[in-house]
């Protein structure tokens, strides 16, 4: 036996899943010929073989050198023994497949063997298999593809690590490129969310486009996204809309009437599955925000003239403007009325306070501003035409149209792209878009439309900004229950950060799957090395000298951990994110770029536009048709 | 606003609207640029330029402001 090529040394040791060998004098060339393809011995990473009786123990070299000799035997060496240290992570039969986990070990004298990439096709699957996409190829081993299981995939939720540059983007491009093959899986369903508006340019033939801004006739042809107020919990409005309640007892009164106004709108426009008895302050039913916060106003802000025999209300006491028309304001537009000011002196018109008012008066004067602001009306005014409520609650469009556009679309992908959402409020509403569309797919498993019989994959782009330890934000909560939950009503999530230290901890240990790009910072190292449940240090100390483009997929998608380039898209299926040109590496003529710094600048620079975008909040200006 | 392709090394179509003297300029990898209060003159010597990549650094880059859309 000793005489095979693939023969590399002897087990000496054995602790745990960790195995010591000592490679034999004849390996010493350090690179042998096997069916003609060279191999070099003792590469951290590479496979080894052990075979016992009628299976084979797979392991992966984790340490080679002086080091790895066991400490019992540091004494007895001479400088110069080679040696080797394994983790053992699978066995299979001879000529059979492969399987994570092991049913005996080694001992000593066992004999260790290279494996060669006739094997190692074996032990990395079929790509015939149908439930297996490819991703690119193993590296060091061009003919062996990178299959990852898309059940596992989704369902028990993967993470893509980073730092910028090492390819994040274009590896999420990749896998989304191979999910949405409308060939091979006709109705996949995919939600991403895109912070930065990346993954439009890439994903533009097989995926719907949602923005706040959103322009039909631009290149991308992206939708207006939103996100009707009327569809958040209690929970979430309050965050979004009045800010924090600092007494309980307005809370409640707030509580109370956003009830009484989903009462009053369900009255008069039935839905089923709703009714008075059921009705909760949480339930989805739309009500006119507008109206109860001109009410509200009145009532906290308003004076009234004293009138015998008739009631405050009916005896308010506006102001007029120039033409004596009281101004009353005007709540669609959230223009708050104007009320005389209390007197009460000793001539005739006395104007008091409303009794019994509520000290909101904060609270009330920021929502009026949120109300007036065109960046909010993605929440508050959310498509005059669909789901903005009239006075009374009736709307054009349900909540029914809103998902299945989200979801349930002709194309596979849905991009929302929330670059244009407020900095405040980026966290409640991503958490509010989750629950929306947590709660539609798990009250919905037993439909065809539901998750469990159509299961949702959502792309977290950027989550370490929403998905932070130290918030208590809405996100993150949510987040935590799809990773938690998610699984049984086919909801799988797939956290992408270049910084995952700061991703909540619960969230990333519940990710089954890593695709691990180069990371250099110590401390996200150390926090993905701690989530990964294999056995496999050697592995993640590869990270901070892994290529661009190239991935360490460990994990349950997997059937072992894999070193592998990612193949990139084809080129115009590649996500936007390039970083800015400083100085164009090709001549001015060829440049495709038309700034950076090897350009004379224009002789007027214009900063009124550039102020201009500022203003109004939006990178397109008005010159741009 | 029209888009006339252009055989060039960098430049796939150019596209001029004279209400505004915008002229968008789009590149192979497909950014898409408007250069703006171009002359309409500039516009036509661009499009028939024998070299489209060569006439946008000599005469329009650098000298014209712009935006991507």
């Amino acid at each position: 036996m000793s005489n095979q090529e693939t023969y590399l040394g002897d087990v000496q040791d054995v602790n745990g899943t960790t195995v010591s060998i000592s490679l034999s004098a004849e390996s010493l060339t350090g690179f042998v010929y096997i069916d003609g393809q060279g191999y070099r011995i003792g590469q951290i990473g590479s496979f080894i073989r052990i075979p016992i009786g009628f299976i084979n123990l797979f392991g992966i070299i984790s340490q080679v050198g002086a080091s790895a000799v066991p400490q019992s035997q540091i004494e007895n060496q001479n400088l110069g023994n080679r040696w080797m240290t394994i983790q053992l992570i699978g066995e299979g039969p001879k000529n059979g497949l492969f399987q994570r986990g092991l049913s005996q070990y080694p001992t000593i004298g066992d004999e260790v063997h290279l494996v060669s990439e006739k094997e190692l096709k074996n032990i990395y699957g079929q790509p015939e298999k149908p439930y297996f996409v490819k991703l690119g190829h193993v590296s060091n081993a061009d003919s062996i593809p990178a299959l990852v299981d898309v059940n596992k995939l989704v369902t028990r939720h993967s993470a893509v690590v980073g730092t910028t540059g090492s390819g994040k983007s274009t590896t999420v491009a990749s896998i989304m490129n191979a999910l949405s093959d409308i060939e091979r899986y006709p109705s996949s369903r995919v939600i991403m969310l895109d912070l930065h508006g990346e993954y439009g340019q890439a994903l533009q033939d097989r995926a719907y486009i949602y923005k706040i801004d959103g322009d039909s006739k631009s290149k991308l042809k992206e939708k207006k996204l939103y996100i009707p107020f009327w569809a958040l919990n209690f929970d979430e409005l309050c965050e979004i809309s009045f800010g924090e309640f600092k007494d309980e007892k307005v809370k409640n009164i707030v509580m109370e009437r956003v009830l009484k106004f989903k009462l009053d709108s369900l009255k008069i426009s039935p839905r089923k599955g709703a009714s008075a008895d059921t009705l909760s302050v949480d339930s989805p039913i739309p009500f006119s925000i507008h109206q109860l916060w001109y009410e509200l106003y009145v009532e906290t802000f308003g004076t009234y003239c004293k009138v015998k025999g008739s009631k405050p209300m009916d005896n308010l006491a506006y102001e007029k403007d120039a033409n004596g028309v009281d101004l009353v304001g005007d709540a669609s537009k959230g223009i708050a009325p104007v009320f005389k000011h209390v007197e009460t002196g000793a001539g005739e018109n006395k104007i008091h306070y409303l009794p019994g008012s509520v000290a909101i008066g904060k609270q009330l004067l920021l929502l009026g501003t949120k109300l007036r602001i065109p960046r909010y009306d993605f929440i508050f005014k959310p498509d005059p035409d669909g789901w903005l409520p009239e006075k009374n609650g009736v709307v054009k469009e349900d909540l029914s149209l809103l998902l299945k556009n989200w979801i349930g679309s002709d194309r596979p992908v849905t991009i929302l792209d929330l670059s244009g959402v407020p900095a405040d409020i980026l966290q409640t509403t991503i958490g509010a878009l989750l629950r929306l569309l947590y709660e539609a797919l798990f009250w919905a498993r037993n439909l065809s439309q539901g998750g469990r019989h159509r299961p949702l994959l959502i792309v977290m782009e950027e989550a370490h900004i929403y998905l932070n330890d130290d918030s208590k934000g809405m996100a993150s909560k949510i987040v935590q229950r799809i990773v938690k939950e998610g699984r049984k009503y086919g909801i799988g999530a797939m956290i992408v950060s270049q910084r995952p230290s700061e991703i909540n901890s619960t969230i990333l240990s519940q990710c089954g799957t890593f695709f691990a790009l180069r990371l250099s910072n110590a401390s996200d190292r150390g926090h993905i090395t701690s989530a990964i449940s294999d056995n496999l240090d050697g592995l993640t100390s590869m990270l901070p000298i892994l290529r661009t483009g190239e991935a360490i997929i460990l994990g349950e998608a997997v059937k072992l951990p894999m070193r592998t380039t990612i193949e990139a898209p084809p080129k115009n299926r590649r996500p936007d994110s390039q970083d800015p040109i400083i100085y164009d590496e090709v001549r001015m003529e060829d440049s495709q770029n038309p700034g950076g710094w090897g350009i004379d600048m224009e002789p007027d620079p214009n900063y009124e536009e550039l102020i201009e975008t500022w203003r109004s909040q939006n990178p397109k200006i008005d010159k741009v048709k | 606003m029209d888009m006339i392709s252009v055989d060039s090394s960098n430049v796939a179509a150019v596209g001029y609207d004279e209400d505004s003297s915008t002229l968008q300029v789009e590149f192979n990898n497909g950014g898409t640029y408007q250069y703006f209060d171009v002359s309409v003159h500039l516009f036509e010597g661009l499009r028939d330029a024998d070299s489209v990549g060569g006439f946008l650094a000599a005469n329009i880059k650098g000298s014209y402001r712009y935006s991507k859309v």
